[in-house]
């Protein structure tokens, strides 16, 4: 709390403030961890509520601890200030490296991983998209997953009544979520930020309860096939249909379905290179600059003469925009999509992944996404327990580092030659 | 000198709160021209009615400018629909446009940019990314031509960062450039945020309270940015102030409100002496000066 | 629609209402006070209910068997425990980001919601649970016929008298006590009223604990009246009893009753009218419409916005 308690005093005071934590936590669990409902009567388990709150003591303690410590000493700080400035030296060789890393990480991986490493891809695609929206542009999306049923089941519905192959699909399906994410932005976005957020979670519920109740145009909780894509009219399958020819007959090759799930890795990851790219260049551009400008201060925007609107839409429609591709993306990849793939929870582990990464860098949001992917399959417990991992994670990250763990790097300008 | 800017008869409430009750002035073309009065007497309300962040119940506001060009301020705003818009198509589509993208930033783009009260920088980006994002008239914007890097947009922005250099050298902020604006001491946000207004090409430069906080010296420094920015910049002033030493030195004109109305006008020489206004200040006539 | 439907639907719609409204006041206190939606409310309401069969399941084990002595005893222990979840979530996820940047406190609530849905999954599991229905009996109105009448059940009178109770004490506190006074002066002007001597962040937690002691009585009679409950019936009751409070207009409490008894009615006949499936889509796209045309709501006063 303050600095002034040093000492035995301070221990003694924290100690305190432990108890009262733990004694206060022990009220909470107790009725809830303490006791479970089993058909009408209760099973007691009075053990757990105890540990709990001991371990909710010694958290406390320890923050106390740690905050009462003096700040990072000037060694570390001088550290990990060389650090981002050898980062800086070498970015774009370390992206080649982690390029090259992740375009022969196929051939080291099982078939299991692979999945696991496309479903990875996926997240890093709609992470960046809604990175542009909450990172960038301060604008708290909670319906992002929205946009991504709107691609997931732009591609299998467009396939089903339209015939759209998945190449087709990819323009549409994006377009199409663009298309909602303005036509929602437009008149939602003139609100307060928290309006907002309730809002697009709002709407995103409404996406996900039509395409499950309107059964006969979605399929309702049935779903809805979505083909795997082929390359160059050239089919993935054990068997062409006529008049096609598949992928191993073409090559001369046994048949294996790990050759389209590399296809895929390698397109995927074609597209998410695409994404950092772009990413990265608008937010040296015009555009990328004023969506930041409007997160710090809407007000000072409008006085510089940026319509807050249009800059807004922009930033909405472009992740929207992300979020149907990757959505487009995880139709093929699963063959099959329901709307228990869309719901809320989907949004907050998407938001997780950009919060984790800390909001509006490219590098720390694929960190985070690949980690927040690969973990629950690496751990089932960790599984088992996401969901309340991702909500303290949000909280601590919030109170720890509100601007992420890196901070944003900023552009430099150096003066031209004329003086 | 003729006016640049002409206010007439404007009002404002706010529920049954009179703001603005029939305020009118001119701010001539080139001059220096300083709004004053008490606290709570409507000055920054008629700021945000100029700059367009408040839409006034009546009244008019009109620029001039030398070219020729007239701007009705009012219009920008988006007021509310007229009976005599369905029976004109265009006036219809004028005014739902400017209901729908007008205000502030219309005010800004027509030439009227202000600074504010509490600073208002964005604060985690850069010195130099600040006075960029004002440019925005003059960049590409083109979403395409800033991805492909082409040449017109790489021009673009070479010109927008030696204009920005410009300014920061202009305010003795050039070793600042690529630092945090939020990080920036308190005399330099001031000056960053009265840099980034010039950088967006104003003809009306309104300054909310531009002494507000600094030091004696940093007070006369300003003092002659300000005069200098008229001479050399073509720049038209109009600042709130409650520093009575920098107002009476750099001022050409002054209008003093009080309750949301105008009581005096003129020189600033005149208008000290004039016992309204020091009852006004002081709530009665008094010997006391300012 | 038959009239006996329509009545119906309309006592539904008006349970309901209560239900909603009294989650309600919690948002629009809350909101009223910090500007900010607490997004974890609606899975305090959530926790209520869980906490009522406990408490219920425990006094039946004691061998308790009044009704009213059930009724009251698990209202007043789940109002206090609920009550300190509240407190909790405020000092948890919003008191040490009183002077963050404006997305951090939304983004550690939402943390919060998460928390508290799978603390609860993980610890009472993940299927729906229920409690056994101790107050049945209902009152037939309008009888004219064997399928032709409009009942409402004990349960439901509850609802409706316990709701208009406890916005009547509610209103009581924020009205006559010193302890309102002071809520009231800091949602005009926190920092006025911490100069006048008021504590601002003792103000901010009473709110969070008042608003949780209403989503206490509401979980519990939720509870007793439906009887089923699971972890997450907390999204869509926060979502649709956050409609209520900007649709009554935000920061009113009157209004948030007002807008829980509209929204409550509205859907109840929607749901009567057209379709049930789509209730949910209804209410949140009246949601939607409310805050594009009136985001002050139906008793709000529009905001002024501060430059």
């Amino acid at each position: 709390m303050n600095g002034s308690g040093e000492g035995a005093h301070g221990v003694g005071r924290w100690l305190r403030e432990a108890a009262i934590t733990g004694g206060i936590a022990f009220l909470l669990f107790a009725p809830i961890t303490g006791v479970t409902l089993s058909g009408y009567t209760l099973e007691g388990h009075w053990q757990r509520p105890l540990w709990l709150a001991v371990w909710v003591a010694v958290g406390r303690f320890l923050w106390s601890w740690f905050r009462a410590r003096p700040r990072p000493s000037p060694a570390l700080s001088r550290l990990s200030g060389a650090f981002s400035l050898w980062l800086d030296d070498h970015r774009t060789h370390l992206i080649l490296i982690l390029l090259l890393g992740a375009m022969i990480l196929p051939w080291f991986i099982g078939k299991y991983w692979l999945n696991v490493a496309i479903l990875a891809w996926i997240y890093v695609l709609l992470a960046l998209g809604l990175n542009i929206v909450v990172g960038l542009a301060g604008l708290l999306d909670l319906g992002f997953v929205a946009f991504y049923a709107v691609g997931a089941y732009g591609y299998a519905l467009g396939h089903q009544y339209l015939g759209l192959s998945f190449w087709a699909a990819l323009p549409f399906g994006a377009l199409l979520a663009a298309c909602f994410g303005v036509m929602l932005g437009f008149p939602v976005l003139r609100m307060h930020g928290d309006y907002l957020a309730i809002v697009t979670l709002g709407f995103g519920e409404i996406i996900r309860l039509v395409i499950n109740n309107w059964m006969s145009f979605t399929g309702g909780p049935n779903g809805v096939r979505a083909p795997f894509p082929s390359l160059f009219g050239i089919d993935f399958g054990r068997r062409a249909a006529p008049g096609h020819v598949t992928f191993h007959e073409y090559f001369n090759l046994p048949y294996s379905n790990e050759y389209r799930d590399i296809f895929f890795y390698f397109l995927l990851l074609i597209v998410v290179s695409g994404m950092v790219f772009l990413v990265r260049r608008l937010r040296r551009m015009p555009l990328g600059r004023n969506w930041e400008a409007l997160r710090e201060d809407e007000i000072a925007c409008r006085a510089l003469g940026i319509q807050p609107v249009t800059v807004k839409l922009s930033a909405f429609g472009l992740g929207a925009m992300t979020g149907g591709l990757g959505g487009v993306f995880f139709a093929a990849s699963q063959g099959f999509v329901n709307p228990t793939s869309f719901t809320f929870m989907e949004s907050a582990h998407i938001l997780a992944i950009v919060i984790l990464g800390g909001m509006g860098s490219t590098g720390g949001v694929i960190a985070a996404a690949v980690l927040l992917t690969v973990l629950p399959e690496a751990l089932r417990d960790f599984a088992e327990y996401r969901g309340l991992l991702f909500g303290c994670a949000m909280v601590l990250m919030m109170v720890w580092r509100p601007k992420g763990l890196m901070g944003m790097r900023r552009a430099r300008f150096r003066r031209s030659g004329v003086a | 000198m003729a006016a640049l800017l002409t206010v007439r008869d404007l009002s404002m409430r706010f529920g049954g709160v009179v703001a603005l009750n029939g305020v009118g002035f001119e701010v001539a073309r080139g001059s220096v021209t300083a709004l004053i009065g008490p606290n709570g007497a409507g000055k920054t309300t008629v700021f945000n009615c100029l700059t367009g962040f408040y839409r006034p119940c009546g009244g008019a506001m009109r620029l001039s400018y030398a070219d020729g060009l007239q701007v009705d301020l009012i219009e920008i705003l988006g007021g509310p629909f007229r009976w005599r818009d369905l029976s004109s198509p265009r006036a219809f589509g004028r005014r739902l446009y400017y209901k729908m993208f007008g205000g502030a930033a219309l005010a800004a783009r027509a030439g009227v940019v202000r600074t504010f009260q509490n600073i208002r920088l964005f604060k985690e980006m850069t010195a130099m990314e600040n006075l960029l994002v004002a440019q925005r008239a003059r960049v590409n914007n083109q979403l395409l031509a800033g991805l492909l890097e082409s040449a017109s947009y790489r021009r673009a922005e070479a010109e927008a960062v030696e204009r920005a250099w410009y300014w920061l050298d202009f305010f003795r902020l050039a070793d600042d450039g690529n630092r945090l604006a939020g990080e920036l001491p308190y005399g330099r946000q001031r000056r960053l945020e009265i840099a980034r207004a010039m950088c967006v090409g104003p003809r009306l430069l309104c300054l909310d309270e531009p002494a507000a906080g600094l030091n004696p010296n940093e007070t006369r420094e300003l003092s002659e940015w300000i005069l200098a920015l008229r001479r050399g910049h073509g720049v038209t002033v109009c600042l709130i102030e409650h520093d009575m030493g920098l107002v009476m030195e750099i001022s050409d004109h002054v209008v003093v409100l009080d309750h949301g109305q105008v009581i005096a006008s003129g020189r600033p020489e005149r208008v000290r002496d004039d016992p309204v206004v020091l009852e006004a200040y002081l709530g009665a006539p008094g010997e006391e000066g300012w | 629609m038959s009239f006996h439907i329509f009545v119906q639907q309309v006592v539904n719609g008006l349970v309901l209402g209560s239900v909603y409204g009294l989650i309600a006041v919690g948002y629009t206190m809350v909101y009223g006070i910090i500007g900010m939606i607490n997004f974890a409310h609606g899975d305090v309401y959530m926790i209520a209910a869980y906490l009522t069969a406990i408490f219920l399941a425990a006094l039946t084990l004691l061998g308790v068997q009044s009704p009213p002595v059930i009724i009251l005893l698990v209202l007043l222990l789940t109002i206090a425990v609920t009550a300190l979840y509240g407190w909790s979530v405020e000092r948890i996820a919003y008191r040490p980001l009183r002077h963050s940047t404006r997305l951090a406190p939304l983004i550690s609530a939402i943390g919060m919601s998460l928390i508290l849905q799978n603390y609860v999954r993980l610890s009472q599991g993940g299927r729906t649970q229920g409690t056994p229905t101790f107050l049945d009996g209902s009152v037939r109105l309008f009888e004219q016929g064997p399928d032709q009448f409009v009942q409402i059940t004990h349960a439901q009178i509850l609802i409706v008298v316990m709701a208009v109770l406890g916005m009547g004490v509610l209103w009581y506190l924020m009205q006559a006590t010193a302890m309102g006074r002071a809520c009231r002066a800091v949602q005009q002007d926190r920092i006025m009223a911490s100069l006048l001597g008021v504590d601002g962040d003792r103000v901010i937690s009473l709110v969070f604990v008042l608003g949780a002691s209403m989503a206490a009585v509401a979980g519990t009679l939720v509870t007793f009246n439906y009887g089923s409950f699971d972890f997450f019936i907390g999204f869509v009751t926060g979502i649709k009893a956050f409609t209520a409070a900007v649709l009554g207009g935000i920061g009113s409490l009157p209004g948030a009753m007002l807008g829980g008894l509209v929204l409550g009615l509205s859907e109840s006949i929607f749901s009567g009218l057209v379709n049930t499936d789509y209730k949910d889509v209804f209410a949140f796209s009246l949601l939607v419409l409310v805050l594009i045309f009136r985001p002050s709501g139906l008793l709000g006063r529009p905001e002024v916005e501060k430059v």
